[in-house]
């Protein structure tokens, strides 16, 4: 089992359907249940995506944190059941204040990282030029 | 301090740091660790208490101590009694992993009571001494 193997689908509803990997320990005991019930507070921050993909029909990718993890998603529409693919970048470490320091600055450059892989050369310039 | 000894969930530990007794409130946290070593149950931990149950051992006296540990901020009473050693804990923060926002907001909180269980120990240990030095002690 690799890290990439992390993966788990959901219907129309956002009901987990099938869980892969990791998701196995985690979304398991909710399979038939709502994604949000099984992951407080997630919907905020996934839903929008999941909407993007259903209306577009397109893969859509971002980073977040959550669950004391940072993670890639890639979220692939199949009509509109969704598989989502979860490659984890970060994990907190939270044993010390400073093991927590130091993780959190990960995550945090990480984070910082991936917002500037958004915009391309050109558009970096542009930022760039403003005042 | 504002660890209320009768009503704290507690562990006992001998003198190689092996968890010897789980009191009923501490089972939920303690209870699968009872005959493992401390250090081992919660690594990265020793450097953080080692000292302050060295204290306790050395002198023969109670120490009280706020700390921070895997995601929660305690208050800890360490009775030494012979080898062994009485932990009287309460958890007066925890940090939220969920989400980032939830993470910064419960880190400051859990930092501020962290900061003020540290002065109410350092204010009652400046009383006690005191009331030493005035021979109420």
């Amino acid at each position: 089992m690799t890290r990439t193997d992390s993966r788990y689908v959901v219907d129309s509803d956002d009901r987990v359907i099938t869980v892969v990997g990791h998701f196995e320990d985690t979304l398991g005991p909710f399979l038939g249940h709502s994604l949000w019930e099984a992951s407080p507070q997630a919907e905020r921050l996934f839903a929008p995506h999941f909407a993007e993909a259903r209306q577009t029909g397109c893969d859509v990718e971002f980073t977040s944190f959550y669950a004391g993890r940072l993670a890639r998603r890639r979220v692939v529409p199949t009509g509109q059941t969704l598989t989502v693919h979860v490659i984890p970048l970060e994990e907190l470490d939270v044993r010390t204040l400073a093991t927590l320091s130091e993780s959190l600055l990960r995550v945090e450059a990480e984070l910082a990282g991936r917002a500037s892989e958004r915009f391309g050369p050109p558009a970096r310039a542009s930022l760039q030029a403003l005042p | 301090m504002a660890v209320t000894v009768p009503q704290a969930p507690y562990i006992v530990f001998d003198e190689e740091d092996c968890i010897v007794e789980v009191g009923e409130l501490a089972v939920p946290a303690f209870g699968s660790f009872l005959g493992q070593n401390l250090w081992d149950c919660f690594p990265g931990s020793r450097p953080l208490y080692e000292p302050h149950y060295a204290e306790a051992r050395r002198t023969g006296a109670p120490v009280e101590f706020a700390q921070y540990y895997n995601g929660r901020v305690m208050l800890v009473k360490a009775v030494p009694s012979g080898t062994r050693v009485t932990l009287w804990y309460e958890v007066v923060a925890m940090l939220d992993v969920l989400t980032l926002e939830g993470l910064r907001e419960s880190l400051d909180s859990a930092l501020a009571k962290l900061s003020a269980a540290e002065e109410t120990i350092r204010r009652e240990q400046v009383r006690t001494s005191l009331r030493l030095v005035e021979g109420r002690g």
